[in-house]
């Protein structure tokens, strides 16, 4: 007897003591469990409360076929809580070739709750089940490119999501437990180790719903309406960089990010360059008034054509007018005109004040994917003397829509070159409140020739009599673009991007409106295509947001 | 020790005088105290178990399993009482039948059991373990039987013959449960007490040699009882395989004790890692809560019931008690030390639950009606002829006419007296301890 408990005694003392160490080891690593506790990732919110994403929990519910004895019964349980056919279930509940086998990824959230409650009654059991988020998004295609998705493997790509995706992202949580056998019960005494989750903020953007959705609306119905092929229109407040809506036809559906192809997300209003034409005048008009090259009174000689390094220039109707001054030159839209503005200005200067106004530069807007553009600069080998008459009227030179329509802000609102932004505020998880402030790059134009560079604009737009942008009632300024569209040797002889760049009222400009219609085919002008547009949207923007016209506010301000 | 006595009439005093011990000693209270501590010990660690998901029974209750222990507990303590206050003999009169009835009910198991993980253990659902029952009574009537044959022992047509077929059939209705190590442990109980009893040393060890060669021969037989010899030349822990996660889990248990343990009720081996932790796995919990120090403390409790209890047998005043008590005694230590044996690797896995600390209803009231029946033999007076057969009172001088006495009668020879008949303290020490001993109990 004693012998045999000494026996025992050493027997104990060998696995106690000298096999504690790694069978104690051994315990910890069979026995504890990382339980994941996923982060909500944080909604996007426009500035007027519509919730454009979001995150909804779901539980994914997996099962142990080997373990389970009653399929049947089980199945009859699980089917109307998990929203799947009773004999589907019994199929997998039964596959006793799987470990684990996979029930539903979107079990609603209240299967939780009715589940719990099963296995505690025992009615269910190797069953296992967790809650995970999925991204959802309530408007569909509603801002679709700027607000991007979230992958499957919960990163964000594209527009906000992407550029955000650290702050939404928040950190899931890393809970180090003891669990049962089933892995999925923590033990009761076991005190929980590790990092909660943190749940990711939620921005707050800057784009108002409405104006996003008559931006939206009126983009598809002038894609559709003149056969083109596709068509963006942006919304910037001039005074602070913020970008109220950005719209791009046609839009992908959020929700189906899965199915569709990935180029369908990519912002065409940073991501996708183009030669914007005419309306780039109005500023080699700021560059040529600001610089003092030329003064608001002047009167330019129009021949026809103007040979600038060896190539000469000519309207685009090949005719010469004579005499003009900066209106008509701008109403006629003479890129002969343009050409003699550049040549008076210099290059140096010219292309100081494309940089200046944020051309061939990052505007680091808060939106993923967004490129600088291409502009030639004198000296860096690929720029030549023609350059200058043909990037005086849009031509040779690429920029993204942003870079227009902010560029025009810049002329909007005095002189000064805002960062665009599009969220306005951060709302962190523990509920404080980060607002984001208009931030002024620099200042490149002086007042004045912002004033003047408006003045020109909108009269020219009056006594444009074929030009339908203008809005009764209501002062606007801007100027059309028809540009050609270049191909590998020179330019596409049927295509244009028709587009119009304004902003009202122009004595005090609340909005800029950049509308670009890719490739229209029943009209190629943008006087003609873009230009009623920019009159509707115009118009709706007036009336939504109370703006009086320009008789009544100046009476009103008096 | 007496009973408020109400009624004074002549059959009751009658049942009480063939019932009830005579001239009692004061019982074996140091039994009493081991005993009462490894109740506690089990009632403490079976809460432990319960705790939280019991994925061994499924009840989310995590109360039942306590509060069944509980009812079984003061059942067997009852039985206790009860067995300590009778005369120990009324077991030597009544054996022969309790030893039909057993052998009923293990015929009825058979016939009627519920089959439960491919072995027949059960009777009238999960009440009834007959071969929970079988041990005791065996010893019993193994006790009663060998204490009748006196000098016929010895001789093999009235010893070993008869007592072999008796134990087979016993332990071959067992087999075919089946069930190995019940078997196999009253098989090993029943000759151990035949030895003591006085059989021919030549004979005792054809006999475990015969015993020996037919274990082998059943578990060679069972391919379940292979597998679990197997996992004993292997260190389960290295390579965890369907086969071995099981002892595994229990050595794993075991080991992250280490020597102080985790502390009570925080073992993590219960949450279905070790196989049956609230029964024959316990003691891996036991040792993963307490370290070496709870489990050795655990091993000398049973050493001291051990002691305690060949004490009870030496000082049992006839050859029926000395039987009986070595057996009970050998019965619980032997079972212990098994499912010790078992949790630590030293022998290949078998389902004996620990004594007084594992959950199991059948086991836990047998044992606690067996130490009753301990107690009852340590107060027993000696009786009558066992004074006749040495008259002189003081020491007991090895003179010839008592070494012939004592090859003559069945004794328990424990070897160290240097074959000297062994006498009880008392009779050595020449007085006796109280001038009331004689009187009857008032």
């Amino acid at each position: 007897m004693v012998a045999a408990a000494l026996v025992i005694t050493a027997r104990l003392g060998y696995w106690q003591m000298a096999r504690h160490d790694d069978l104690g080891e051994l315990a910890v690593n069979l026995r504890e469990r990382t339980m994941t506790e996923y982060a909500k990732r944080g909604d996007i919110i426009t500035s007027d409360g519509v919730l454009l994403a979001t995150d909804i929990f779901y539980y994914e519910v997996t099962a142990h076929p080997r373990l389970i004895q009653n399929p049947k019964e089980q199945a009859q349980v699980l089917a109307p809580i998990l929203n799947l056919s009773e004999a589907e279930l019994v199929e997998k509940l039964s596959d006793q070739r799987q470990q684990t086998v996979m029930l539903t990824l979107t079990a609603p959230v209240t299967a939780g709750k009715q589940l719990t409650a099963l296995r505690n009654a025992g009615k269910i059991g190797a069953i296992e089940f967790v809650a995970k988020p999925q991204r959802r998004y309530p408007g569909g295609s509603l801002a679709a490119h700027l607000v991007g998705f979230t992958s499957a493997s919960r990163s964000g790509a594209y527009g906000v999501e992407q550029y955000f995706d650290e702050l939404l992202r928040g950190r899931d949580g890393q809970i180090r437990a003891e669990a049962d056998a089933l892995g999925d019960e923590a033990l009761p005494f076991d005190l929980p180790q590790g990092s909660p989750a943190l749940n990711g903020s939620s921005l707050v953007l800057t784009i108002n719903s409405a104006l996003q959705s008559i931006a939206e609306r009126e983009v598809a119905r002038g894609v559709q309406e003149f056969g083109a092929r596709s068509g963006q229109i942006l919304i910037l407040d001039p005074q602070t960089g913020k970008i109220l809506a950005l719209a791009s036809y046609p839009a992908p559906d959020l929700n189906a990010f899965a199915t569709t192809k990935l180029d369908a997300y990519a912002d065409p209003a940073v991501s996708l360059p183009y030669e914007p034409g005419s309306v780039f005048k109005a500023f080699t008009l700021a560059a040529g008034l600001d610089s003092g090259k030329i003064s608001r009174g002047i009167v330019l000689n129009d021949p026809g054509s103007v040979v600038i390094g060896g190539r000469a220039i000519y309207n685009s109707d090949r005719k010469g007018y004579g005499n003009v001054d900066l209106v008509a030159a701008m109403a006629k839209s003479l890129n002969v005109i343009a050409s003699k503005i550049a040549l008076a200005t210099g290059p140096k200067t010219f292309y100081q004040y494309l940089h200046d106004l944020g051309f061939g530069t990052l505007s680091n807007v808060d939106l993923a994917g967004e490129i600088p553009g291409t502009v030639k600069n004198p000296g860096d080998g690929i720029w030549y003397e023609s350059d200058l008459g043909t990037n005086s009227f849009g031509q040779g030179i690429a920029v993204t829509p942003l870079q227009m329509a902010n560029a025009l802000a810049v002329i909007a609102n005095g002189g000064k070159l805002m960062r665009p932004y599009i969220v306005e505020r951060i709302i962190h998880p523990d509920g404080s409140v980060e607002a984001r402030s208009p931030y002024m790059v620099r200042r490149v134009l002086k007042p004045e020739t912002a004033a003047q560079v408006t003045d020109i604009l909108s009269r020219s737009i009056l006594t444009e009599s074929t030009n339908k942008a203008n809005l009764p009632g209501y002062t606007i300024a801007g100027k059309t673009g028809t540009a050609q569209i270049p191909v590998p040797g020179g330019y596409d002889p049927k295509w244009t991007i028709a587009s119009f760049g304004g902003y009202l009222p122009a004595d005090n400009p609340q909005y800029v409106i950049l509308v670009k219609i890719d490739r229209p085919q029943k009209s190629p002008w943008g006087s003609q295509v873009a230009s009623p547009i920019f009159a509707a949207v115009a118009q709706q923007i007036a009336q939504l947001t109370g703006l009086p016209p320009d008789d009544i506010r100046k009476a009103m301000s008096k | 020790m007496t009973l408020p006595v109400t009624v004074q009439s002549s059959w009751f005093n009658t049942v009480r005088a063939r019932l009830w011990t005579r001239g009692a000693r004061p019982a074996d209270y140091a039994l009493a105290v081991i005993v009462g501590a490894l109740l506690l010990i089990g009632t403490l660690m079976i809460y432990s178990v319960s705790v939280g998901p019991n994925l061994q029974t499924g009840d989310a209750d995590p109360f039942s399993l306590v509060e069944r222990h509980l009812m079984m507990l003061g059942i067997g303590v009852c039985m206790l009482l009860i067995c300590a206050r009778l005369d120990y003999h009324f077991l030597q009169r009544g054996a022969v039948w309790m030893m039909l009835g057993t052998l009923t009910l293990l015929v009825l198991l058979l016939l009627f059991g519920d089959e439960v993980q491919g072995a027949k253990r059960w009777l009238i659902g999960p009440s009834m373990q007959p071969g929970e029952i079988a041990k005791l009574v065996m010893i019993i009537y193994v006790a009663a039987w060998l204490a009748s044959k006196g000098k016929k022992l010895r001789n093999p047509l009235y010893g070993l013959l008869p007592f072999a077929i008796l134990v087979g059939i016993v332990a071959g209705l067992i087999i075919m449960q089946p069930n190995y190590s019940t078997a196999l442990l009253i098989v090993g109980v029943a000759f151990t007490m035949f030895f003591l009893a006085g059989a021919d040393l030549k004979q005792f060890v054809g006999s475990a040699f015969v015993a020996t060669a037919a274990a082998a021969l059943v578990v060679l037989q069972s391919e379940r009882a292979m597998a679990r010899l197997a996992t004993l030349f292997m260190d389960p822990t290295k390579e965890l395989t369907d086969g071995s996660w099981q002892v595994a889990q229990t050595l794993i248990a075991l080991s992250s004790g280490g020597i102080l343990g985790k502390g009570l009720g925080t073992g993590g081996g219960q949450y279905g890692y070790v196989p049956l932790a609230h029964s024959d796995g316990i003691f891996a919990i036991w040792g993963e809560e307490t370290g070496w120090v709870g489990a050795t403390l655990l091993v000398v409790l049973f050493v001291a019931l051990a002691y305690r209890g060949l004490r009870i047998s030496q000082k049992a005043p006839d050859d029926f008690g000395r039987v009986l008590a070595a057996g009970i005694t050998f019965w619980l230590t032997l079972q212990a030390f098994v499912n010790m044996g078992v949790v630590t690797q030293l022998i290949p896995f078998t389902g004996q639950p620990l004594p007084f600390i594992s959950y199991g209803g059948s086991s836990l009231i047998m044992g606690l009606a067996s130490i009753g029946i301990l107690l009852s033999i340590s107060r027993a007076m000696p009786k009558p002829p066992i004074v006749k057969s040495a008259p002189t009172v003081g020491s007991a001088p090895a003179t010839k006419e008592n070494l012939a006495a004592a090859k003559k009668n069945a004794t328990i020879s424990y070897g160290g007296r240097n074959r000297r008949t062994r006498v009880s303290a008392r009779r050595r020490a020449g007085t006796t301890r109280r001038a009331n001993d004689n009187a009857p109990d008032a």
